[in-house]
């Protein structure tokens, strides 16, 4: 660059300094920065048609919005819009150019310092600046509807229209910026998802046959399943398992005659009965007892819920409660142990009881 | 130094009215880049993909301009010319989608074109595309510098290499995609193949690590110069595979015995499928050493295929690696068939080449979109048949386009019908009917002529007769087709009424036919081949989504020659493909009429014939085609023939308003007056405003002299030239004398109507003639769009025309290329009024210069948009190269950018002369109107009974549910949103009253099967969208309330391609879940970013 260059250009970048610096003395021209808005959209609580929708329209403002300013929404025509509230919109802005960290303003039917004064009239919601003042390129958020809910509740005033097409709400105003935001309403937005659950109840009992071999009148006798000739210990008969989705539980119930001789019917080895005794070496005795695991709710009826005593007192034709559930339960498991005495004049015989357990679910 | 003063006054100036705001400056910037990021979408073009919405706009134009939206990501390259090789399988060009790219590409034209660019070359192996899976080496194309069609696009991810890239070939060598022989002599023209999908066809799609490459499959020769050009675009998501392919069946050449069949193509009886022909291109491409004219090569139905060489069907090469293998049965050399149909059964036929680089015994049938496919079901097959005995040196081939549907899907008839004829070859006087076409009276159908060919070779010197279609009220007489012998497009379809009728291959059948009209009304003419190898007597119309030609009960058409006998040494073939309707179509008012053909005028300045629509009629002309023709039949000249447009006409030989065919006689007499023979008229514009442009040929054709006098345009997916009264357009020489052995036509369709319909701002301008500069690198002619236009140019069609006019001095058989640019200047600017296509069009406001422009190009030399070799000899044709870009992906010129044609190299000679065609129009660059469009496939899905042994996925067909995942819905979503989209789900989880199967929440999570969960995933095909986490996952999840929604899908930038999403539905229960009937309501919300 030549001197000579280089003193023009200095004196140009003066002569604009000087300009600069006495501008309220040389003509004045306000510049109007009107722009289209940027990154517009709005979410729709539903985009089916005639369907009330709430509505979060956001935008980023490349000139701002300046105090006394307004903006306008515009709906077009098929949205129908409803009964106006103030308490249904909320506004709020961003404090950098992204639409994040939005910061609710106050909101009121008439701006007034920093209230926003919103207002709608037909299909045009719009907000009044006060006294605020929108840095330019920030994000405004407007909310509508009911999920306007800075200061008091909104409600969901605006119904999507009728036809399925795209329509697209207009922003502008007297801030100076606008654009439009296109949404597709459809004819129906929701998918409907159907599933059945049927009733259930498992139940089940770990096997049909138990032995107590030869009862003797010396000492107490233990039912086994595995061994015919039973057990001197007391031990797992077998065990009764219950499953249901029953809100309400189950119940389960025992029935069948204590151990009857099968020569003489009516030969018997006398059963407890309803209050739980324990063992009696000598006496006639037939009981159980049960422990449970599992399930909700589930417990053993005090007759066969002791720790160390045994009780029965279910007949032929009469159950006895042997069980139940409150609730739904994936897995009860009751381990009964089956006890017999007999007295030293108790007839020889072959005895047999049947005891049928049945379980009932509560829906 | 001036400059730098203005431009700092400038911007002192700024500053002061911007009130002495800095950033007045940033303003300036900004508003100035902003304009060139505006873009533009047509809704009507969204509305015409929708086959249920009925195009009022009456045009047929495609005009999505998709390729504006920068996220479209669209790209054109022609690649070469790349220098033959010696070298066995050597690759000319790979084209490859690299692993961890990100993208998939779907090609949506391949062009690959070989020329021989010195005389001592005559080689024909096979020039092949197949799919690779790896590439390196060669020269490679950087990816900044492909075309984009639009500027602001991101760069491709693509690999381009050529000159002897190294690839790895998927499947064998019968895995062709494509197939051609290099191209033998010097001059020849038969080497290319040009396909351009269907909009609706699936395109060629390659995912990361996958390419196609273009090679030899045996060693070649130094002097043929190949070039490969691609349109593409590139996706996040890979499309859905669709069950398309595309194969070239290898070519046969053998001696062949009558009845040898070369290709079958058979759906064995079992498959389960059916298969779909879309296009079927087949015969010989031509001939390595002398052989016959003898062997008809006739495509055939057959109902069994078997014998020969079975090609494997897992080699078979699929559009999309994603498909399933075909399930057809695929046979070559010698294949057992069994014909279906007796001789005249033909589908397709073809007289053979008879000796080297004959290009004429090769046939393409692109069945048009709209129209019925050929359906091939279980147990149907085609075949390629030698009727005749051939020869070894014919080249033959098929190559087929298809997609396999299940059984279930197979497409419903349609009552179309296609027949090709056998052949005339006969010394007869003038006006002998040789095929008529007749739908006799009382066949209560009605005939839709959607397809019209003619082929008229020659086997020896002939006499240049011309053959024409013209309507006609009666034929009897001749020898009658069996009904049963006009080929089915569809079996499923009841024979036809139509009474096809031809006098024999030596017409010795008499035909009694009662014309319409008189000899002017023409339908379709040509002047049949005078010589071996010519193709000027081949010609086809297929009226696509224009009114068909209907034919009612007692209407029909016919084939005779005029002007001149027919001879022995002809071999006169016809094609018709219709469909028959019991309802006549309603009358569109539509028109079409072939003018000519009329001798060659010695006079400096001639008119051949008018086209004016006159001030006093009540219509408007929308012309939908516009065919030119000039061959000649003794040598001739070398001289401009263009179509401007006109304000009068008068005088010259007026054709009577009853002699122009109506599509339908229900439309109402042409208002259109037509003159030939030396009209009067008055040109509109300057006398560069041309619209179309051919140089006329100078000496007979033959194998390797083309028909450099033919052009045809059809707007079908652009504006049609619209005539209001008092306009018209005229075909005429200027300003050289032409040649009394010329024989020009002029073919025009058009409909009328009472109103003009709107302009659309296109236009059509032929640049040129150019004589050829010696200069390397010389600039012909540019378009730019201006920097202050405030207009997006939406480029359609680019063409180069390169017409040799006398004999070369070395070097010759260069370059001559269509490359983008970014300033232009010099030259003569060259007036562009009169080249709308519609008057009331705003005048354009590009750019246009010729003759020695200054121009800056983007990119490297590399960046051809389209490109070919300079004929080194008068009459070869592969200077004349004319592409239309895929409509609706148009190339983008926004202001500052252009398109210049230019040579790449120094030049012997003058002697070439230069036309640089475009077909352009301009839509402000205002903001595109926004669209998002948004749907759910349906509104109900169903678990059925679910259980807590099992898990259950919800589907929208069974009722019951499914116990494997399936697809229960879709949600697709197609925006132009610069800022993407997001859909969101919101909804309660399964529900009866206050019970609740537990959604699984914000994790992606397996089944657990007996455990309570519902959730969704979510999986996106097509587009740019993708799924959000965690539906994204092979997992499951849904952390959706009936209050709070969950973003499911989102996409960054809208690419107006529509992204489907694919929802699957999971449930699990416990054992303890109670039971109840629930459901959950899922609302689908989709919000656009604009």
């Amino acid at each position: 660059m030549s001197k000579n260059n280089f003193l023009t250009l200095l004196s140009l970048l003066g002569l604009a300094i000087s300009l600069a610096s006495n501008a309220s003395s040389v003509l004045f021209i306000e510049k109007v920065f009107a722009a289209s808005l940027t990154t517009l959209s709005d979410i729709h609580s539903s985009v089916k048609v005639s369907t009330l929708s709430d509505h979060t329209i956001q935008f980023i403002t490349p000139t701002g919005v300046a105090a006394g300013q307004n903006i306008t929404v515009t709906f077009p025509a098929g949205y129908t819009m409803g009964t106006f509230s103030a308490n249904n919109v909320d506004f709020a802005t961003s404090t950098t150019g992204a639409c994040t960290g939005l910061v609710d303003g106050a909101v009121a039917g008439v701006a007034s310092g920093g209230t926003w004064g919103v207002a709608q009239a037909g299909q045009v919601i719009t907000i009044t600046s006060g006294t605020g003042v929108i840095p330019a390129n920030r994000c405004i958020q407007i909310q509508y509807g009911g999920n306007a809910t800075f200061g008091a509740a909104g409600t969901t005033t605006i119904t999507n229209p009728a036809s399925a097409n795209t329509y697209a709400i207009t922003i502008g105003g007297t801030f100076g910026d606008n654009g439009t935001i296109t949404s597709n309403i459809i004819t129906n937005d929701t998918v409907s998802v159907s599933a059945t659950v049927q009733q259930s109840i498992t139940f089940t009992i770990s096997t049909t046959t138990i032995y107590f071999g030869n009862l003797g009148s010396g000492a107490i006798k233990f039912a086994s399943s595995t061994n015919t000739s039973g057990d001197t210990l007391e031990t797992i008969a077998h065990s009764l398992a219950i499953a249901t989705n029953a809100p309400s539980g189950y119940n389960v119930s025992i029935r069948g005659q204590t151990l009857t001789s099968q020569q003489n019917a009516s030969n018997t080895v006398s059963f407890i009965g309803g209050t739980a005794a324990s063992s009696t070496p000598g006496s006639e005795q037939f009981g159980i007892r049960a422990t449970v695991s599992g399930g909700t709710g589930a417990t053993v009826d005090p007759t066969f819920g002791f720790a160390t005593s045994y009780g029965y007192d279910g007949t032929a034709t009469t159950s006895a409660a042997f069980a139940v559930g409150t609730g739904a339960t994936d897995a009860s498991t009751y381990s009964l142990r089956y006890m017999a005495n007999i007295g030293g004049t108790t007839e020889a015989g072959t005895y047999v009881a049947n005891l049928v357990y049945v379980a009932t679910a509560n829906y | 130094m001036l400059i730098k003063k203005i431009s700092i006054s400038f911007l002192i100036v700024s500053l002061f009215f911007s009130g002495f705001n800095p950033m007045a400056f940033v303003e300036l910037f900004r508003f100035s880049s902003s304009e060139k990021t505006s873009g533009v979408v047509d809704r009507i073009y969204l509305a015409q993909k929708n086959k249920n919405v009925v195009d009022s706009f009456f045009s047929k134009r495609e005009t999505a301009y998709a390729a504006v939206n920068a996220a479209e990501k669209e790209y054109t390259l022609d690649i070469g010319p790349v220098n033959g090789s010696t070298t066995a399988n050597y690759v000319y060009a790979s084209f490859f989608n690299p692993s961890g790219s990100g993208r998939t590409a779907s090609i949506k034209r391949i062009a690959i074109r070989s020329n021989t660019a010195s005389s001592t070359a005559s080689n024909y192996v096979n020039l092949t595309v197949r799919r690779i899976t790896a590439a390196s080496n060669g020269t490679q194309i950087t990816a900044a510098n492909f075309p984009k069609k639009n500027a602001s696009s991101s760069d491709s991810i693509m690999e381009v290499r050529y000159g002897g890239a190294s690839t790895t070939l998927s499947g064998t060598v019968d895995s062709r995609i494509l197939g051609q022989p290099l191209s033998g002599a010097v001059g020849s023209y038969f080497s290319q193949r040009d396909i351009a999908f269907d909009t609706g066809d699936e395109k060629i799609v390659l995912q990361p690590g996958e390419g196609i490459a273009v090679y030899q499959e045996a060693a070649g020769s130094l002097a043929t110069k190949t070039r490969v050009l691609i349109e593409w675009d590139e996706t996040t998501n890979p499309p859905t595979a669709e069950n398309g392919f595309l194969f070239a069946f290898p070519r046969v050449e053998v001696a062949a015995t009558a009845n040898y069949v070369y290709n079958s193509f058979f759906n064995p009886a079992a498959s389960g499928k059916t298969a779909v022909i879309k296009r079927i291109w087949f015969g010989s491409e031509t001939c390595d050493a002398a052989a016959v004219y003898t062997n008809n090569l006739v495509l055939k139905r057959t109902s069994a295929a078997s014998a020969g060489t079975a090609i494997t069907a897992a080699n078979i090469p699929k559009k999309h690696t994603g498909s399933s293998n075909s399930v057809m049965d695929f046979r070559r050399t010698g294949v057992t068939v069994t014909q279906v149909g007796g001789t005249d059964a033909k589908l397709g036929h073809v007289t053979p080449c008879g000796t080297t680089n004959q290009p004429h015994g090769w046939q393409q049938i692109d069945f048009n979109e709209n129209d019925e496919k050929l359906v091939l079901q279980q147990g149907e097959g085609i075949a390629l048949v030698s009727e005749a005995a051939g020869d070894i040196d014919q080249l033959v081939r098929m190559i087929i386009e298809w997609e396999e549907v299940s059984v279930a899907s197979t497409p419903s008839s349609q009552g179309e019908y296609i027949w090709a004829s056998g052949k005339v070859a006969s010394a007869t006087v003038a006006n002998v009917t040789q095929y008529s076409f007749f739908n006799p009276v009382g066949s209560g159908k009605n005939a839709v002529i959607k397809r019209l060919a003619i082929r008229a070779n020659a086997t020896t010197t002939a006499t240049y007769a011309s053959y024409q279609f013209r309507r006609l009220s009666a034929a009897s007489g001749g020898t009658l087709i069996t009904a049963s012998n006009l080929p089915k497009k569809h079996t499923g379809t009841a024979n036809s009424i139509m009474e096809a009728r031809w006098c024999l291959q030596a017409c010795s059948s008499v035909i009694s036919a009662t014309y319409v009209g008189t000899a002017s009304g023409r339908l379709m003419s040509v002047t049949a081949a005078g010589a071996v190898g010519q193709t000027i007597g081949q010609r086809e119309i297929v009226f696509g989504a224009n009114e068909k030609l209907i034919l009612k009960p007692g209407e029909g058409i016919g084939l005779y020659n005029d002007v001149l006998t027919a001879g022995v040494a002809e071999a006169v073939k016809i094609l018709v493909e219709w469909d028959e309707e019991a309802s006549a179509p309603t009358a569109l008012s539509e028109y079409l009429i072939d003018i000519g053909p009329i001798n060659g005028s010695t006079a400096v300045t001639y008119n051949y014939a008018s086209f004016f629509n006159p001030a006093t009629s009540t219509i408007t002309a929308v012309i939908k085609r516009v065919s030119i023709r000039v061959d000649t039949i003794a040598a001739a000249v070398y001289v401009p023939i263009q179509l401007r447009r006109i304000t009068a006409a008068s005088a010259g030989t007026h054709i009577v308003y009853n002699d122009i065919p109506k599509k339908n006689t229900g439309s109402a007499t042409s208002s259109i007056v037509i003159r030939t023979t030396a009209p009067t008229v008055t040109y509109a514009g300057a006398t560069t405003s041309r619209m179309l442009e051919v140089q006329t040929p100078g000496a007979v054709g033959s194998a390797i002299s083309g028909n450099s006098g033919h052009k045809e345009i059809l707007f079908n997916n652009s504006e049609p030239i619209v005539l209001q009264p008092g306009e018209g357009v005229v075909l005429y020489q200027n300003p050289t004398a032409g040649n009394a052995n010329l024989r020009v036509r002029l073919m025009v369709e058009w409909g009328e109507q009472a109103s003009a319909p709107s302009s659309q701002g296109e236009h059509m301008m032929t640049i040129g003639p150019i004589n050829q500069s010696l200069t390397a690198n010389y600039v012909y002619a540019t378009l730019f769009n201006p920097l202050t236009s405030a207009r997006n140019y939406i480029v359609r069609k680019i063409g180069i025309q390169a017409n040799r006019s006398a004999a070369a001095t070395n070097p010759a058989y260069t370059p001559v290329t269509v490359r983008r640019i970014t300033a232009a200047s010099a030259g003569t600017l060259v007036a562009t009024t009169s080249v709308l296509k519609h008057t009331g069009t705003a005048a354009s406001t590009a750019e246009v210069r010729q003759a020695g422009v200054t121009a800056s190009f983007a990119g490297v030399t590399d960046s051809r948009v389209l490109g070919a070799t300079v004929s080194g000899v008068v009459n070869q044709v592969f200077g004349i190269y004319e592409s239309t870009v895929t409509s609706g992906d148009e190339l983008i010129l926004q202001p500052g950018e252009g398109l210049a044609l230019y040579q790449e190299q120094a030049n012997g000679d003058a002697n070439v002369r230069y036309h640089f065609a475009i077909e352009w129009d301009e839509e402000s660059t205002a903001a595109a109107p926004q669209t998002i469009t948004f749907s759910i496939s349906t509104s109900t899905v169903f678990f059925g009974q679910a259980s807590p042994v099992s898990v259950r996925y919800a589907s929208s067909t069974n009722t019951l549910g499914s116990d494997t995942e399936v697809e229960a819905h879709t949600l697709s979503l197609i925006t132009n949103a610069p800022n993407g989209y997001t859909i969101t789900a919101m909804g309660a989880t399964l529900s009866s009253g206050t019970t609740t199967i537990a959604a699984i929440g914000g994790t992606s999570t397996t089944s657990l099967v007996g455990t309570e969960q519902y959730g969704i995933r979510l999986v996106a095909s097509g587009g740019s969208g993708s799924v959000s986490v965690p539906y994204a996952s092979s997992g499951f999840a849904y952390d959706g309330t009936a209050t709070t929604s969950t973003q499911v899908a989102s996409a960054s930038s809208g690419d107006n391609a529509t992204t489907t999403y694919s929802i699957r539905y999971i449930a699990n229960i416990a054992p303890t879940t109670p039971a109840a009937s629930y459901t959950a309501n899922m609302v689908y919300v989709a919000t656009a970013n604009f």
